[in-house]
């Protein structure tokens, strides 16, 4: 299958910071690639690199088998892109924002009415300024602006950033169709959820250098989450039960890390008298590091 | 230049732009009528109005006749109120062509389309040009108010006024050319709009400090007021002069088109 995008030795230094240490990667056409790490680790650096916002110190980037320091233009005709933090025209509404980028595209913005149905941006949405606009609904604007001229690569840098759970499942529905209709994304995020649904791949960044890249289905049912368990009557407990790990007591409240499935916690946490019970999965990345043991 | 950059960033900006033609067009006559009380006793005015200080002079560009109403347009031209509209017009979208942008964050969604860097700035700059033009007619269209219903403005013809009004023109578009320059590098509004407006207050101040004093007359040729002299414009002189402006305009813009196409586009 032929590489979407190819990334070979990619350097990028800013003054004496090196943001992008010699970065090689190839995503196939069609695939749905997850580019993760922590912030400053060289995620956006790199989507600036590919998108010619940014010129490489050293290396050489190819998208769709063209050069991007040679065929920009028409490597970005085919392009749809959501920058992680954005800012629009505030003095625009929506629908001329969308009109706006839409003009700067040579091909029509096919998708815009469907995806603002599916994103729920009404009419009167639409004809607010944005300078009104919730976090959410500018970030919606963003997901409709880069999937609506139907571009054969979407490349998104945290996508989901304030989105409600109901818009979420229909973004990652949105980029299941993409997969589908043979396109291809490169996803930059952090939530672990929406990676795992939405990518074949991912490559974990370090420090500017790629430290991992594997199946996304590698990671599953390696997952720790962080569990924190409010009792009514908090004496001393012991949770002995296996994949539980780091157990300490804070209060009425007991902290631990537990890796497997829910079920055996669940059932022994029910001859406790639980108040609560917040288990939160932890990143991508940390599960990443915690499979390959490379921390 | 692209069409869609230049008809956005003109809906962004119309209300600032209009505000500042109006006021120019207000300005402009609102000096005329009242330049024209000297004219009631000619003889009877002041000494200051029939002989100038050399200060007045040099702060009005080189040449102050408060008792002609072509020298009242002078008066006008290259009055602080005028000239700080006239900035307002020339550095206002320039100097945000590309700072405001990317400070906003909006710079990524744009270039991240077929849109070259080249194509967007020349369509931000071309924007400029409209307030500049727009400014400009302002101030036309205040003189040619003012010559319909104030005495003795007639006198003014035509074609002096449009050509004096051609030469504030080539002035603040290359101003305009600067500030886009400092816009091309900068990531900050600010800033780039402080470089702007810093230039063309320096220029001022040199321009009258050469004119005021003989011992540096020289630096007078260094700063673009000099090559706009709306005296001897209206005489039919330093016509020529406006070749510069024009010349230092076009410098700039290509400046600032390879400032912007060699830089990283990054907050």
């Amino acid at each position: 299958m032929a590489a979407a995008i190819e990334i070979e030795a990619l350097v990028k230094r800013f003054g004496d910071v090196e943001a992008v240490r010699g970065i090689t990667l190839s995503v196939d056409e069609g695939e749905a690639f997850g580019y993760l790490g922590p912030n400053g680790s060289g995620k956006t650096t790199t989507i600036r690199c590919l998108l010619g916002l940014v010129t490489p110190t050293g290396g050489r980037l190819r998208v769709r088998g063209r050069d991007v320091a040679a065929s920009l233009p028409e490597i970005l005709a085919d392009v749809g892109y959501l920058p992680g933090e954005f800012g629009l025209w505030p003095s625009m509404t929506g629908a001329e924002v969308l009109g706006y980028l839409g003009d700067l595209h040579p091909r029509p913005p096919a998708r815009r009415a469907e995806l603002c149905e599916r994103f729920d941006l009404s009419a009167a949405d639409l004809g607010r300024q944005v300078r009104f606009y919730s976090r959410g609904m500018r970030q919606k604007i963003g997901i409709v602006q880069a999937f609506q001229h139907r571009p054969r690569l979407v490349v998104l840098d945290e996508p989901t950033e304030g989105l409600d759970p109901v818009m979420k499942d229909r973004f990652v529905a949105l980029l299941g169709e993409h997969r589908d209709e043979g396109g291809t994304s490169f996803l930059s995020s952090h939530i672990l959820s929406e990676v795992e649904l939405a990518t074949d791949r991912v490559g974990v960044l370090r420090e500017g250098e790629l430290v991992r890249v594997g199946p996304t289905r590698d990671l599953k049912g390696e997952r720790v989450r962080h569990c924190t368990l409010t009792l009514r009557d908090p004496g001393a407990v012991e949770l002995d039960l296996p994949g539980v790990d780091g157990l300490r007591q804070e209060g009425a409240r007991i902290l631990f890390d537990y890796r497997g499935e829910m079920g055996p916690l669940i059932r022994r946490l029910a001859e406790l008298d639980v108040v609560e019970l917040l288990a939160e999965p932890e990143s991508l990345t940390d599960a990443f590091f915690d499979v390959y043991g490379d921390r | 230049m692209n069409g869609a950059v230049f008809r956005t960033t003109l809906r962004e900006s119309a209300r600032s732009i209009a505000i500042v033609t109006l006021g120019l067009a207000a300005f402009f006559y609102l000096v005329l009528l009242s330049s024209s009380a000297f004219l009631d006793d000619i003889f009877a005015a002041p000494g200051f109005f029939r002989q100038p200080p050399k200060a007045i002079e040099a702060f009005l560009g080189g040449s102050a006749n408060f008792l002609e109403p072509s020298g009242w347009l002078v008066t006008a031209m290259m009055h602080p109120v005028a000239l700080a509209l006239a900035t307002v017009a020339a550095v206002g979208i320039a100097a945000g062509a590309v700072a405001t942008e990317l400070e906003r964050g909006s710079l990524e969604l744009v270039l991240a389309r077929p849109v070259s860097r080249r194509a967007f700035l020349l369509g931000k700059l071309g924007a400029s040009l409209v307030a500049v033009t727009a400014a400009q007619a302002g101030g036309v269209a205040g003189v040619l108010i003012a010559r319909l219903t104030v005495d003795r403005v007639d006198e003014i013809a035509v074609a002096d006024v449009l050509v004096t009004f051609l030469g504030a023109w080539l002035l603040f578009a290359a101003f305009a050319a600067v500030a886009t320059f400092f816009s091309a590098g900068s990531s900050l509004r600010g800033r780039a709009l402080a470089a702007g407006v810093g230039v063309i207050v320096a220029s001022f101040f040199a321009n009258f400090v050469a004119l005021l004093f003989d011992e540096v007359g020289g630096l007078r040729y260094a700063t673009p007021f000099h090559y706009f002299r709306p005296g001897e414009l209206m005489e039919g002189s330093a016509v020529a002069d406006l070749g510069v402006l024009l010349a230092l305009g076009v410098l700039f813009t290509a400046l600032a088109v390879r400032r912007f196409q060699r830089r990283d586009l990054t907050r």
